[in-house]
């Protein structure tokens, strides 16, 4: 018996001693940051009232050459402010506010993107009232440019963004989401405004303007737009994120834009399947390692990461997607820190991976709408970190992110060039945050930017291919989604342990780039049909 | 008005905040022309009084504070097949919404447990109980559902904070009624009065039985049981099934209705407009509150027992505020 005993027991200590190493090596690595706001150079406030509680993105690009991210952060009533990038390749992060033609008011949000294919950054301003179009002139200043690509613009309250180049065009197709009828004082609810679909003006020779734009109607108070390929067909569609809270017979919304055709709407007989959600913002990336993107939608107690139902026959896809946020640990449904147990509200969510290990995490600013006493006030920005077996475990707090201020837009972008994801994050009625990544266990990484010759410069609707030799990682190349907030610019990927990667690039017309093996902890300028040539501080990448 | 409007909506966000603002600007403004700021200024004071009295009183029903959106995080589910567990992935409904509602204070019915009902049919997992029956039938409708039954299906649905809500919905119709009628404001009065009363007792009332038999919503069984990937057709609420809450509201309003209105006082039903939905014609308010009830069956969240008894508490409910007596 004693024998026995003896046995179990030693069994049992081995299956804890298993179980405890298994747990152990599931626990990823705990990423570390540094709240830098006070000597960053930032100081931005997202202010105003009704017309600016949603909104208050920033817009994160290179303006000037150098490879460093700059900044152009949404100000509400106050003029948006541009920070351009002064930091040192692996030193402090430091942001020197100049005047650049952006500073206007009633920004709510801003996206870059290259419109006219010149190779100069311009920029989308979501503005209440009037939507902009900034042309970049390069050496970071901007110029109106509304009139001159005949952006026909509507008053309204423009909240979102998207874009993609449809199949054969020279200039972009943009799409622009609208949120409720701001004038209306009494009854707001029910008055979400259509969106717009801009498509490029094939009369003019060459292109260099925009049609009248097609009305995505019915309009369901968007707050996230996204062009995303979720079947792989190589014709993205359009994913819109809508607020329940103030429409009728809405939902999400799914819509073909197929060249040359207007717009259409799927339906349920498609296999869409409806789901209304307090929609604020769009993240998305390959999580499953599948080559589909999933999706992750903020909302208010209940956020959605979506994957796709693929049929196990081979057939193709129709867009029905199971949540899987809560079994994936990324409900995020109310505080982590602190006693309050009142639901909270999610804007901007990104997915990057803090710490180089090659799984990417999940960002989410939090905040309260405007002291809404069912939803908690001190609302902590979440930072969801994934181990190996795909599960999220939040960070936020030990990792030193965790503002409980009443956060909005976001930016994880590597601000400093040294590898690792830092963090800006825009606040209502306070100063922007900014925090550098000093994670000091990060694992390896490589930094892409994607070139093509003609338009579509940044390669818009590529995807980027790394394989560390333990799993590939996909990226899809848009320009859309979050809260408000866009980058452009480097394509980070954590490698873990590998000393080198192949990378592969799917460019957007759907030819693949060569496997390529690429050397870790560096930056690499790629361009299509070229060899991947590694980037030098002092160049343009 | 303006001030009950605050009082009641005291949680509402920044848009509630700035419409309610909106709302008593406009209300006084159009209110006081014409009259004297002194009798203006009185009869505002005399109006918020009364407002302050009506909701110093409402803090005491026991429903006053809703944390959480209602759904408990210190509630234990109870143990047992026969009992309600979550049926869907949102991690706010993992508890069942507001176990207490239904000890709240009532209006007229003496308290929530004064319509009880007889236990829901004995839980079986036996092919031949009537419990397994029900389930299946759930099951059979949903698989051949015509377009009509899906149509009512949806018409009713009416799911807390994605539509007008059931009360929403009763509201609704007689607002319309009353419109097309010209209705007095004496009617207007009357009528919203005891309809409010009906739908807010029909949902203590309800809500007493559905914790006391907890019962196991048919999604659950039917996957347990019959089809482990079926979904019902509309979505289920996240709380007990017995007996069917729209069903108990329903001919709680009903019965109130009918006195009022007529026995066979036909109306058309435009509710669901705004949201796509075609309007309905019934012949009567039973003739509606009878399509609410079995619409819980079409749409897969009840199981037959559970929408006639329900229909049975109703009638209980809305006999009690018949006996209130509002005219001379």
């Amino acid at each position: 018996m004693k024998w026995l005993f003896f046995t179990s027991a030693l069994m049992a200590g081995i299956f804890v001693g298993l179980a405890s190493a298994a747990a152990e090596e599931n626990q990823p690595i705990t990423p570390k940051f540094v709240e830098i706001t006070d000597h960053s150079g930032i100081d931005s406030h997202y202010t105003g009232d009704w017309e600016y509680m949603v909104g208050g993105g920033v817009a994160t690009f290179d303006c000037n050459g150098d490879g460093f991210p700059d900044l152009l952060i949404a100000g509400g009533t106050s003029p948006a402010k541009f920070y351009q990038n002064i930091s040192t390749k692996g030193g402090a992060i430091r942001f020197e506010a100049k005047t650049s033609g952006l500073e206007l008011d009633k920004v709510i949000g801003a996206y870059p993107i290259d419109i006219d294919g010149d190779g100069i950054i311009d920029l989308v301003l979501l503005r209440v009232g009037e939507p902009v179009l900034m042309r970049g002139l390069g050496g970071c200043k901007f110029e109106r440019a509304n009139e001159i690509w005949k952006f026909e613009t509507h008053d309204a309250w423009n909240t979102a963004f998207a874009a993609t180049w449809e199949k054969g065009a020279t200039w972009p197709t943009l799409a622009l989401g609208t949120y409720i009828n701001y004038h209306e004082t009494i009854y707001p609810w029910g008055t979400c405004t259509d969106n717009y679909l801009y498509r490029p003006d094939s009369t003019l020779k060459p292109v260099s303007g925009f049609q009248r734009p097609d009305l995505l109607n019915p309009g369901y108070c968007t707050l996230s737009m996204l062009f995303t390929d979720w079947k792989r067909s190589g014709t993205p569609d359009l994913r819109v994120s809508n607020d329940r809270e103030y429409y009728q017979g809405g939902q999400e919304q799914l819509w073909h834009i197929p060249a040359g055709s207007p717009p259409a709407l799927y339906t349920e007989e498609e296999g869409w399947k409806p789901l209304k959600i307090w929609g604020m913002g769009i993240a998305s990336y390959n999580l499953s390692f599948d080559g589909y993107p999933d999706y992750f939608l903020t909302s208010m107690a209940d956020n959605k990461l979506q994957v796709l139902n693929r049929p196990s026959d081979g057939t193709a896809p129709v867009p029905a997607f199971k949540d899987i946020a809560y079994p994936k640990g990324v409900t995020a449904h109310r505080p982590y820190i602190g006693d309050e147990k009142k639901p909270s509200t999610a804007w901007h969510a990104q997915f990057e991976d803090v710490n180089n290990d090659g799984y990417v995490d999940l960002f989410i600013a939090k905040g309260n709408v405007s002291q809404m006493p069912d939803f908690a006030i001190h609302d902590p920005n979440n930072l969801l970190v994934q181990s190996k077996d795909g599960q999220f475990h939040e960070m936020g707090d030990k990792a030193g992110v965790a503002s409980v201020l009443t956060s909005r837009g976001a930016s994880l972008a590597d601000f400093n060039l040294d590898g690792k994801i830092d963090l800006l994050v825009v606040n209502r009625w306070d100063n922007a945050q900014i925090w550098q990544n000093v994670t000091p266990d990060a694992g390896n990484f490589v930094e892409i930017m994607l070139h093509q010759d003609g338009p579509n410069r940044d390669a818009i609707g590529a995807w980027l291919e790394v394989d560390n030799g333990d799993h590939i990682m996909r990226r899809e190349i848009t320009i859309g989604g979050g809260h408000a907030s866009g980058q452009l610019g480097w394509h980070h990927f954590g490698v873990g342990t590998a000393q080198s990667v192949k990378v592969r690039t799917i460019w957007p017309d759907g030819t693949a780039g060569e496997w390529e093996t690429l050397a870790n902890n560096a930056f690499y300028s790629v361009s299509r049909g070229q060899a991947a040539k590694a980037w030098q501080r002092g160049t343009s990448p | 008005m303006a001030r009950g409007s605050q009082l009641f909506f005291d949680h509402t966000g920044p848009t509630g905040q700035r419409a309610l603002a909106g709302l008593g600007s406009k209300l006084q403004g159009d209110t006081a022309a014409g009259i004297s700021p002194d009798i203006v200024e009185r009869s505002q004071s005399f109006g918020e009084s009364i407002a302050d009295h009506i909701a110093l009183w409402a803090k005491s029903d026991g429903g006053d504070v809703i944390e959480t959106m209602g759904f408990p995080s210190d509630y234990t589910l109870t143990p047992g097949p026969s009992h309600w567990v979550p049926t869907n992935a949102i991690r706010m409904q993992q508890t069942p919404l507001l176990p207490a509602w239904g000890k709240n204070r009532t209006f007229i019915v003496p308290d929530g447990a004064s319509c009880p009902l007889p236990p829901p049919p004995d839980y079986s997992e036996d092919p031949k109980s009537t419990f397994y029956k029900q389930a299946l039938e759930v099951y059979t409708t949903s698989k051949s559902l015509t377009p009509e039954q899906r149509k009512i299906a949806r018409f009713w649905t009416d799911d807390p904070m994605l539509s007008p809500t059931p009360p929403g919905h009763w509201n609704s119709m007689v607002l319309q009624i009353m419109e097309r009628q010209h209705a007095s404001i004496e009617t207007y009065v009357d009528v919203l009065a005891r309809l409010g009363i009906a739908v807010a007792d029909g949902f203590i009332g309800c809500w007493h039985e559905k914790y006391r038999y907890d019962l196991v919503r048919p999604v659950t069984y039917i996957r347990r049981l019959i089809d482990p990937t079926w979904e019902s057709p509309i979505l289920t609420p996240p709380f007990p099934e017995y007996p069917s809450g729209h069903s108990t509201q329903s001919a709680s309003a009903a019965t109130v209705l009918t006195p009022i209105f007529g026995e066979n006082f036909a109306f058309d039903d435009t509710t669901g407009e705004a949201d796509g939905l075609q309007p309905r014609h019934f012949s009567s308010f039973w003739d509606a509150a009878n399509e609410a009830g079995i619409s819980r069956l079409y749409g897969g969240i009840h199981f037959r027992a559970a929408i006639e008894l329900g229909l049975e508490q109703g009638r209980c409910i809305g006999g009690y505020v018949n006996a209130l007596k509002t005219r001379k």
